[in-house]
């Protein structure tokens, strides 16, 4: 109370503005959750997992070398430690997922299935070569191999991997460093152990131990659990223990890559923009006539056809739609014109369906034009048709803009008209992603990817044109 | 009325106009096509007994008077009536609490806006956000967050901030009811928010530094001033929100089954309804009744909303 007036406007000032931007934090949630959503792991979106996932860095090899450790890990981390104390030496991660090893004097042969075949130089982890696997297209959805394999014999390697019923096994010529050859094996599995690593349970380790090496009566164990041990072979007991660095972030950019291939989504994202287009161009070209001449002239119907216009709006769609789709195929059956499932049908539909909004807007923008103008030009001579053109058009402009938006974004949503009324070739988005969802029920991921996609064309069209939507839309609501 | 007044005759008038009617006639063209045409069959539909042996026949099928009528509104024992009433329940909640609510929402961060403050256009279009996403996407995006288990509303409410004691369902029961509000009204609340805030902006300032001379609260500053003054916004707002929410399809289609399921005895509306009845078990005839019945409603609602603003216009 005894604050004085202008402190008092200070602080409920800073207070609404943060409950504003609290609030602004919550209506943003969801759409920062879909798009971070579409970079996760199905099952993570199911069980409720909000991080991302790191990369597993189970220790698969340890090899000794003049003192130090060469330390190999299942996120493609190539890691040297000082056996003495089990300090890091280096560390190169090259962030593969299924990753297996050979090593040899001078190369570490890293496989990966996201990333290829490595060969890596013992001598600087940062020198390597990538050669990527010779897959034919789509044969093999990479994201779900879960182990792969390899093995050194003779000049050759041979990989393989571990996916559904997929046995074909390569063969990489280590000296021309070429693929040479994909082996088919018929039912029998060529790595008759393949997806079981072999791993043993040792006291005090935690996890699995898939590695061992021995050197100078140390025993080194590497763990599922990413930690690398040491262990007093005459004193049985560990005298030390280190962690792995950190696994890279799975970020699954993936899920696009696999929703488009299981999506048509060039093709809806087509049909989608030249239907909506050209319901824009029409239903504009319609209602500006129509909101024009409604807005000008107190002639004999317009009441009725002012009324008509907001009838329309309260006649529910569906009652249109089985009197719709009867008469195109009629009109297909007397005229011989394909109507239903073409461009042509869609478009007339909607055209219609949003004109009478945009006449109910637009004559609010026709009306503020004021009159002293059109009738300055009516007496220097211009015709009527010139005074619309050249006058009231060109001063309608942004809220023809507006209105037109507003119209592709209605047209963009609609989906019960698209359903019925298009066939597999002019399917737009909202019919195609509700296709799609239904196929893939239990893939979240993919449906956040389609979501974030079908979201983007208007996110941006609304970005490159935000202002006039704004002062459109605006100015046609203060004047009712 | 006009007529009376006007010496010239209507032919007379009508060819004054001419102008006009060119103007209008490719969209009456395009209004009998398209929308007059398919709504008097519609109308007549509903007359006939039209289910998947007589759609070959269309409008020629047996022609039965009232019956469709009486299944859906008397006949306590017709198929139709199975889940009509829940349908009904849901859609007037829904249709009320979205339209309130989004005009609640958008009134009280137009309230929040319509100051001036660094960043306010950029703060403003960041509001307008979830207005751009299609509808069919909040359908499918709310659906995930609504998960049981992993949803995103369950893990902050159960997990972080430990407001429920366990995690509720969602996407069944009662709580759909509000599974299907809230997304409506987080879609809708950026287009009113835009439209009150312009509406605001035209409010003179005086008024407010009469009132403060006055030593009114906001309180009653508000409801003095500001409600008072945005009464054409609102009027608008409330009319199309009535018409649009009872109408809402979308967002209930994409949120369970995907157009395929059933969403359960809350989450039903009105046209999911229609559309079961339709496509899903060929009772075009009764769905077409049912559409004609929503229809008179709706004119009734609209009407009697109108009036009561001519009223309380004049009451003025």
């Amino acid at each position: 109370m005894s604050l004085p007036y202008y402190v008092k406007k200070r602080v409920s000032d800073i207070v609404i503005s943060v409950v504003m931007l609290a609030f602004l934090f919550l209506t943003l949630l969801p759409i920062g959750w879909m798009i971070y959503s579409s970079l996760k792991d199905s099952t993570d979106i199911a069980i409720g997992k909000i991080g991302l996932r790191r990369a597993g860095t189970d220790i698969l090899e340890i090899v000794p070398q003049n003192g130090d450790l060469l330390v190999l890990t299942a996120d493609g981390g190539v890691n040297l430690y000082r056996a003495a104390d089990l300090k890091r030496l280096e560390h190169q991660s090259y962030k593969t997922a299924a990753s297996a090893y050979v090593i040899e004097p001078d190369y570490i042969w890293l496989v990966s299935a996201n990333n290829g075949l490595f060969c890596i130089s013992r001598g600087d982890f940062k020198d390597y070569k990538r050669f990527a696997l010779p897959f034919k297209d789509g044969e093999v959805e990479l994201n779900k191999v879960t182990t792969m394999f390899i093995k050194k014999a003779g000049r050759n390697l041979y990989l393989a991997l571990d996916y559904k019923n997929y046995n074909n096994v390569f063969r990489f010529d280590a000296e021309e460093l070429k693929f040479m050859q994909t082996i088919r094996n018929g039912k029998k599995k060529y790595f008759p152990n393949a997806g079981i690593l072999q791993g043993g349970e040792f006291p005090g380790v935690d996890g699995e131990v898939f590695a061992r090496a021995r050197s100078n009566g140390y025993l080194f164990l590497g763990s599922s659990s990413g930690k690398l041990y040491k262990y007093d072979l005459t004193k049985n007991k560990m005298v030390a223990e280190e962690r792995m660095p950190r696994g890279h972030l799975l970020v699954r950019w993936r899920n696009y890559l696999d929703m488009w291939k299981n999506v048509n989504f060039g093709l809806y994202l087509k049909n989608s923009l030249i239907i909506c287009g050209f319901t824009m161009l029409i239903s504009m070209t319609l209602s500006t006539m129509a909101a024009y001449a409604l807005s000008r002239f107190r002639f004999p119907g317009a009441d009725l056809f002012s009324n008509a216009i907001l009838a329309t709006q309260m006649i529910p769609a569906i009652m249109y739609l089985i009197p719709l789709y009867i008469m195109f195929v009629k009109f297909t059956l007397m005229s011989g014109i394909p109507v239903k499932g073409t461009y042509l049908g869609i478009i007339l539909i909607y055209s219609a369906f949003f004109t009478p909004f945009s006449i109910w807007i637009l004559r609010g923008f026709f009306a503020a034009i004021p009159k002293e103008l059109e009738e300055a030009a009516l007496i220097d001579g211009c015709s009527r048709f010139q005074v619309f053109w050249y006058i009231a058009l060109r001063l309608a402009v942004p809220g023809i803009i507006a209105t037109g938006i507003y119209t592709f974004l209605t047209a963009w949503d609609e989906l019960m008209f698209a359903w019925v009324l298009t066939n597999a070739d002019t399917m737009t988005i909202p019919v195609g992603i509700r296709l799609f969802v239904g196929n893939y029920q239990n893939r979240f991921d993919l449906m956040m990817a389609a979501a974030v996609v079908a979201t983007l064309p208007v996110v941006v069209l609304f970005f490159m044109l935000q202002r006039h939507i704004v002062r459109g839309l605006t100015a046609g609501a203060v004047k009712g | 009325m006009a007529m009376s007044v006007n010496k010239k005759g209507l032919w007379a008038k009508i060819k004054q106009y001419r102008f006009a009617y060119y103007f209008l006639a490719p969209t009456a063209l395009a209004m009998l096509l398209l929308h007059l045409s398919p709504i008097t069959q519609g109308i007549y539909m509903s007359f006939l007994k039209l289910n998947q042996f007589t759609l070959q026949q269309y409008l020629l099928a047996p022609f039965v008077g009232f019956e469709n009528y009486y299944k859906v509104l008397i006949d306590p024992g017709s198929p139709i009536r199975i889940g009509l009433f829940e349908a009904v329940r849901n859609t007037v909640i829904y249709t009320i609490v979205v339209t309130v609510g989004t005009l609640g929402v958008g009134m009280i961060v137009a309230l929040m806006l319509n100051r001036k403050f660094f960043g306010r256009s950029l703060v403003r279009t960041f509001f307008l956000f979830p207005w751009i996403v299609p509808t069919y996407v909040t359908g499918l995006l709310w659906g995930i967050i609504w998960l049981k288990q992993g949803g995103l509303v369950n893990v902050m409410l159960a997990d972080w901030l430990h407001i429920l004691p366990f995690k509720p369902s969602w996407l069944s029961g009662p709580n759909t009811i509000w599974a299907i509000i809230i997304p409506t009204v987080w879609r809708y609340w950026p287009l009113s928010m835009l439209m009150l805030l312009a509406g605001m902006q035209t409010i003179p300032d005086e008024l407010y530094e009469a009132a403060d001379i006055d030593g009114a609260s906001p309180w009653r500053k508000f409801w003095m001033i500001t409600w008072p003054m945005l009464r054409p916004v609102w009027f608008i707002l409330i009319l199309f929100g009535l018409i649009y929410n009872t109408y809402s399809f979308n967002i209930v289609i994409m949120m369970f089954g995907f157009g395929a399921g059933y969403p359960g005895e809350w989450g039903d509306l009105m046209m999911t309804n229609i559309f079961r009845n339709s496509f899903q078990l060929w009772n075009f005839g009764t769905g077409a009744a049912t559409s004609v019945l929503l229809l008179i409603v709706m004119i009734v609602i609209v009407n009697v909303w109108f009036r009561y603003f001519k009223k309380s216009e004049e009451l003025r």
